[in-house]
């Protein structure tokens, strides 16, 4: 048998395993593959998998499609897997302030359940009806609020993934604290799916507040805003999201304030909320032009719009870049970047996560040219950086997860072992793994 | 399949005075001791540690490890039996008496040279048997020192040639008077609160004669009658942390014989080495028939000069000393008596006087008794590290309680030609009341 | 292995004074702090202590070299035997790596090399206004890099999270002998996360020389609240109830009657002798939310049938109550010469059942069980007293622990929650795991170390291999192909 009977055997095969989809709709920088399918059990998609590995089948597990900007351009892209028929909540227990979730649970179906009893996963994304739970650890991407609550990563408990040899393994378990065996979740976090494909996720939840409001404060100047900021970072306050905006960033999140703009959000009990929004507001007022504060849904609505302007979404002609530097240094990063573009057409937009110490920086122009320079120019700045989304043909002859880091060897190692054929997003994810 | 072990037969230890195998098993080696011990802060070794220690002591009870491998005794030397491992174990393990006893197997079972029988019968029966001996002994070492023979025996050389350079610079300066245990009695100044009988010791009558009479008037200024009763005699001390336990119940019976009147309210020593020792008669004698009791009596009566002050309250206020001052804490004091807040609140009971505390306070400054002699190098690497901790804060004076500390830190502070005194608490105290002024009433004022 | 050769080699490493050669002298490596029963005695063939990251390097490649086994030693507190050289080889103890690097106080961040002592770490930050947040009972002794392999927990793990949450980055000897820096002072270092696949690997991945910690800003108010109870359900109950009030205390702590004794005539930490059991409660935070707290506090504990109800006013009594419950442990040496430490946890609200089920155990196997534990996340500690030298006892804890952890696993619990599964409780990694999770496991290991020098026979059961399961997996595609496998 030719290979490329061997390989339409196996597709014909996997076909029959889930629902088929229109590929149209699974496009990956300007790929499509031959074959959507959809299983609607762990048992399926072990097969799928199984299959797809013997054909050497390259294979994107697919979730809410709403990060797929973030990855190299696929090496090939025969068959996608769409999770989103595994969306149970396996097991809520409220008391215990734990749950199990599918991977293709979205991040909406769970924050309502989770709401009902006035928990959460303290993550904000307007998208939050697409995007799914386990394509959120995938991409590891998690919003400001990181800060006050730790990132996604750090309210992991346990997982479950499918290798490509079809073996299905768990790591963790469903309690709050534990060190038996490996830290396989970490392991998947933010791996972009190329060690395995993510079947369930377990989270310790956070009791949702019951109040919050964010200071909203504008200054002329980045430095003086800057200041304020990392003034109450410095202090004992304890906001949960510290971040800086620049003019444009604001007006993308409804923001009409002009310079810089500085929003705090405090989270907890009515009483004690409105007093830390008070502190806060008297730290950061000697400088500002204005300082205000919006309270419940309002500061909601607000951070909500922080995280879509963090993500990984295709933008059109636009790129978004992620730059980790220490929290001190930020502002000096914002002005470095605004230097970076010099020369280019560029329309650019900054975030800078004081709380946590990242950079999102989003340029627009018309020629790609531009957009690749831009980002050839800020991949050297801060610590490292990561071109979070762009449109394809920037993305040629590049690393979008940007300089090498030391550990390349062993993530090679790790793919090496967990995916041989190399059949789980080939070439997507860093050092074109 | 683990099962149960026969009970351990005792193979290494044998004779008298065997480390009893149900201290050294109460080790749950937890580790808690390391960071504390002085020998193991410096060298980083495990066998440096309490908890290697008591493991070297279990391998030889368990016959996994002989009793004169050079190892097992090296540790046992090197340890300074400061005891900071006894104050922070939260299983108890009483270290202090095993060492001690593995101390006194090796005096036993060990072939000793011609030199160390000598050294420990000048030193032990000799020197420290007899008090009377051990004053003649140090109006020769008086003369020594002021004859300007030991100016020509430096100049000479001749003490490096019998290796004794080192003994020489820890000397203690002789004091021009001793304190004698003669019978004198100092009675109370102002209201009487009770009666106490000062511990003389060997050296703190000899080179710290004044630390005794400051001690006699501070008692006596806060109304305490002072009895210097006759008949007692060297604490033990040395006998027992060198392995030498016989003599030191001997010396243990006379001080019982002496010191246990019922008409006193306290045996008061203000040498923490000796008021550790003091305490622990009870465990010393705890074979001996006629004294075991008596011992527990005893004991319960013995108190550091510093502790009873504190826990009676002063009656007197002392006067202003506008001094810096900081403070060493003696091991014997802190960690054999748990004794370390009442240092503290005897000195911020006087007015105008500063305490700044130095790094590792309680850790050990290398003196330990005769360790000094013994183990120079640990010793000097000791005292190094708690001198720069000291002259860190800036203090005028080092304060501390126990003479071993005091001679280590003064030959110390000599070689490094500081000008800083070294003083007693207690000294500290009396010379605050001779700022008070005399006439004015009594003041109540609770302490500790 | 050529001894001799690599003595020599070790020696021009690390110099005359950072090698131990000598059997007797390698004594006092073979134990750690687990009890010795259960870990049982493994002296070395050699112990190093390195200086410098450097000389680390060095060792590793020799060992590789000489293919000899190589377990990294931090002060020996462990209580799961993980820091024992089974299978001797070189022992590195890291002990004189102790110098803090930096602390970044603009920042919030420390590097610090492995062998600083924890509690060092954050007495050396505080006066700069910030601490280093997981505090395990053994913090006095124990190693930041002792913490890192084990992911170490403590009391104020409850409300900060476990050493994994507090680590930004590593730097590692590989068992290759590479040394790569992995993180750093931001988040989100692209590819995969191998800070966090390195904390709680028990040194089996490599060995740290360098640690970048996160250091937390100290509260602005803190209150330590001391309640008493009946027993030990009352008391599992208020824990409930403060949980499920919403309230995150900063830590959570339970202690019974047994344990209360013992740390009482420790430390005289005055606890109430006469009671049940306690709960020690820390808050903090701004000052007017602690305040808050604290009343709510009292008065769930006052609800759920609490004796008495202390609030420590002085820092030295608050020091005190602490002190008491950090020496929990070694303080059982007062109770009975041998603990084997149950370090389970268990879903919060099964905590009730979960220690009805200890008591009752306790009754049936005639043994003394103490417990002391992080409530607040539900990591129980059950501490069963023995006797090794009284026959037959060894098999009853043996049967007695098993019992407890089978049920705390039925129950939806796991093995350990904060001390490792080192060489104690790695035959019962099968309770939690199927041979495919561990298989996993396994290539991870493999990916890090084809050569399984690192720290051999720990965390996974002993002789386990995953031949077996490929040999099971292939029979399994088998079926599916409606072949039959011979």
């Amino acid at each position: 048998m030719s290979d490329r009977a061997v390989l339409q055997q196996a597709l014909d095969r996997i076909a029959t395993l889930g629902a088929r989809q229109e590929p149209a709709a699974y496009e990956v920088d300007g790929l499509t593959p031959q074959l959507v399918v959809a299983p609607d059990s762990p048992a399926a998609l072990q097969e799928i998998l199984s299959l797809a590995n013997e054909a050497g089948l390259a294979t994107v597990p697919w979730g809410g499609g709403t990060q797929m900007g973030l990855g190299n351009l696929p090496r090939a892209f025969d068959l996608a897997i769409d999770l989103r028929k595994l969306n149970a909540i396996v097991q809520y227990e409220p008391d215990d302030l734990t749950v199990a979730v599918q991977a293709g649970c979205t991040l909406g179906e769970l924050g309502a359940k989770l709401g009902a009893h006035g928990q959460m996963l303290p993550v904000d994304f307007p998208t939050a009806d697409r995007t799914t739970i386990g394509g959120l650890v995938a991409t590891g991407l998690s919003g400001p609020r990181r800060y006050g609550y730790g990132a996604l990563r750090d309210l992991l408990i346990g997982i479950t993934f499918a290798l490509p040899s079809g073996q299905l393994s768990r790591g963790g378990g469903m309690v709050v604290k534990n060190v038996s065996g490996y830290d396989m979740m970490r392991l998947h976090y933010g791996a972009l799916g190329s060690l395995g494909v993510i079947v369930q996720l377990n989270f310790k939840v956070i009791p949702k507040p019951r109040a919050e409001r964010t200071v909203v404060a504008a200054y002329r100047r980045l430095s003086d805003a800057a200041e304020a900021a990392l003034q109450v970072r410095f202090s004992q306050l304890a906001p949960t999201a510290i971040v800086l905006l620049d003019a444009l960033s604001a007006q993308g999140v409804g923001l009409e304030m002009p310079g810089w703009v500085v929003s705090l959000r405090c989270e907890g009990p009515a009483t004690a909320v409105q007093r830390q929004a008070d502190r806060i507001s008297e730290v950061v007022r000697p400088a500002a032009d204005r300082v205000e504060v919006l309270e419940g849904h309002e500061s909601e609505r607000l951070w909500t719009e922080v995280g879509g302007s963090i993500g990984a979404g295709r933008l059109g002609r636009a790129i978004r870049v992620r730059i980790g530097q220490t929290p001190s240094e930020l502002p000096r990063l914002a002005e470095e970047i605004d230097r970076a573009r010099t020369g280019l057409v560029v329309e650019l937009s900054r975030l800078l996560d004081i709380g946590s110490g990242l950079c999102y920086a989003t340029l627009a122009a018309e020629r790609d040219e531009d957009l690749q320079l831009a980002w050839q120019r800020l991949s050297g700045l801060g610590l490292h950086a990561t071109l979070l989304t762009a449109p394809p043909g920037v993305k040629v002859d590049t690393d979008v997860f940007g300089r090498q880091p030391a550990g390349l060897a062993v993530m090679r190692a790790l793919k090496e072992t967990f995916d041989p054929n190399r059949i789980l997003n080939p070439g997507r994810f860093i050092g074109r793994l | 399949m683990v099962v149960a072990e026969e009970r351990a037969v005792l193979h290494g230890f044998k004779g008298h005075d065997v480390p009893e195998f149900d201290v050294i098993r109460s080790c749950v080696h937890c580790g808690f001791c390391l960071p504390v011990c002085p020998t193991y802060r410096v060298t980083g070794r495990e066998r440096s540690s309490p908890r290697g220690r008591i493991w070297l002591m279990k391998s030889i009870a368990e016959g996994r490890l002989d009793l004169l491998d050079p190892l097992f005794e090296d540790e046992m030397t090197l340890c300074l039996n400061c005891r900071a491992c006894e104050a922070v174990c939260p299983s108890g393990v009483r270290y202090g008496e095993i060492l001690e006893a593995s101390r006194a197997q090796l005096v036993q079972h060990r072939p000793q040279t011609a030199k160390e029988r000598l050294f420990r019968f000048l030193g032990f029966q000799v020197l420290l048997g007899d008090m009377r001996r051990f004053r003649a002994a140090n109006r020769l070492l008086r003369l020594y020192q002021r004859s300007g023979l030991r100016a020509l025996a430096r100049r000479s050389g001749i003490l490096r040639l019998l290796g004794m350079e080192h003994a020489d610079r820890l000397m203690p300066e002789i004091s021009d008077r001793f304190v004698v245990a003669d019978g004198s009695f100092y009675p109370a100044l102002g209201e009487r609160r009770g009666r106490v009988a000062l511990f003389v010791g060997c050296v703190m009558g000899t080179s710290y004669a004044h630390v005794h009479e400051a001690t006699v008037r501070v008692l006596t200024r806060n109304g305490f009658d002072v009895a210097l009763i006759p008949g007692q005699g060297c604490c033990g001390a040395l006998h027992v942390h060198g392995g030498d336990p016989e003599s030191g119940r001997r010396q243990a019976r006379r001080n019982i014989d002496a010191l246990g009147s019922p008409y006193i309210d306290a045996v008061i020593v203000n040498a923490a080495g000796c008021g550790a020792m003091l305490k622990e008669y009870p465990h010393l004698l705890r074979d001996d028939h006629d004294y075991a009791e008596r011992a527990r009596a005893f004991s319960a009566k013995v108190r550091d000069a510093i502790e009873f002050l504190a826990e009676r309250g002063l009656s007197a206020q002392p006067g202003p000393l506008p001094m810096t001052v900081t403070y060493q804490e003696p091991c014997h004091l802190a960690h054999a008596q748990r004794i370390t807040r009442q240092p503290r609140a005897l000195l911020e009971a006087i007015p105008e006087l500063k305490l700044v505390e130095m790094a590792e306070s309680a850790l050990c400054c290398g003196s330990a008794g005769i360790y000094n002699l013994l183990r120079p190098e640990m010793a000097s690497t000791l005292l190094d590290r708690k001198l720069n901790n000291a002259l860190a804060t800036g203090a005028e004076a080092i304060v501390s309680a126990n003479p071993g500390c005091m001679l280590q830190l003064q030959a110390g502070l000599r070689a490094r030609g500081e000008r800083i005194p070294v003083l007693h608490l207690i000294e500290v105290l009396d010379r605050a009341y001779a700022a008070a002024p005399a006439t004015r009433p009594a003041e109540a004022l609770a302490a500790g | 292995m050529d001894r001799q050769a690599l003595q020599e080699r070790l020696l021009r490493i690390v110099g005359p004074d950072g090698i131990i050669d000598d059997p007797d002298e390698l004594l006092v490596y073979e134990y750690d702090a687990s009890d010795e029963v259960f870990a049982g005695h493994h002296r070395p063939d050699i112990t190093v202590l390195p200086r410098t990251a450097d000389q680390v390097q060095e060792i590793v490649k020799l060992a590789n070299e000489f293919g000899v086994p190589v377990t990294p030693r931090g002060a020996g507190t462990g209580l799961a035997g993980a820091a024992l050289a089974v299978r001797g080889g070189i022992l590195v103890v890291m002990t004189r790596m102790n110098r803090v690097l930096e602390i970044n106080e603009r920042d919030g961040y420390a590097i610090v090399e492995p062998g600083v002592i924890n509690l060092e770490l954050s007495q050396l930050t505080q006066p700069r206004g910030y601490f280093f947040a997981p505090d395990p009972s053994s913090q006095r002794a124990c190693t930041i890099g002792g913490n890192v392999a084990n992911n170490s927990g403590g009391p104020h793990c409850l409300k900060y999270g476990v050493t994994s949450n507090h680590i930004l980055g590593l730097e590692v000897v590989l068992p290759n002998g590479e040394r790569i820096w992995t993180g750093g002072p931001a988040p989100e270092s692209p590819g995969i996360d191998l800070t966090g696949v390195l904390v709680g690997s028990e040194g089996t991945l490599g060995i740290v020389t360098k640690v970048m910690v996160r250091l937390t800003r100290l509260p602005e108010a803190v209150n330590v609240l001391l309640a008493a109870f009946a027993d030990l359900e009352s008391a599992s109950q208020a824990t409930s109830a403060i949980i499920a009030s919403g309230i995150l205390p900063a830590a959570l702590e339970m202690m019974d009657h047994l344990t209360i004794k013992a740390v009482e005539a420790a430390f005289h930490a005055g606890y109430p002798e006469d009671a049940g059991a306690v709960l020690l409660i820390e808050l903090d935070g701004l000052a007017e939310i602690v305040a808050e707290s604290a009343d709510r506090v009292v008065e769930l504990c006052r609800g759920c049938g609490a004796t008495e109800v202390r609030v420590a006013r002085t820092p030295r009594e608050r020091e005190l109550l602490w002190l008491g419950r950090k020496s929990a442990f070694g303080a059982m040496g007062r109770l009975a010469p041998n603990y084997y430490l149950v370090d389970t946890t268990v879903p919060r609200t099964k905590l009730p059942p979960t220690m009805r089920t200890v008591e009752e155990l306790s009754r049936e196997y005639r043994l003394r069980i103490a417990n002391v534990f992080h409530a607040g996340d539900g990591n129980l500690h059950p501490l069963v007293l023995f006797d090794r030298f009284v026959p037959g006892e060894i098999e009853r804890v043996l049967r007695c622990t098993t019992d407890i952890l089978q049920y705390c696993v039925d129950v939806g619990g796991t093995l350990s929650g904060e001390h490792g599964i080192g060489l104690e409780k790695r035959d019962y990694m099968t309770l939690i795991f199927t041979t495919e999770d561990l298989c996993a496991m396994a290539g991870l290991k493999r990916s890090f170390d084809p050569r399984e020098l690192f720290n051999p026979d720990k965390v996974f059961p002993s002789g386990f291999s995953c031949g077996e399961v490929n040999a099971i997996r292939q029979q399994a595609m088998a079926k599916r192909l409606g072949i039959e496998f011979v």
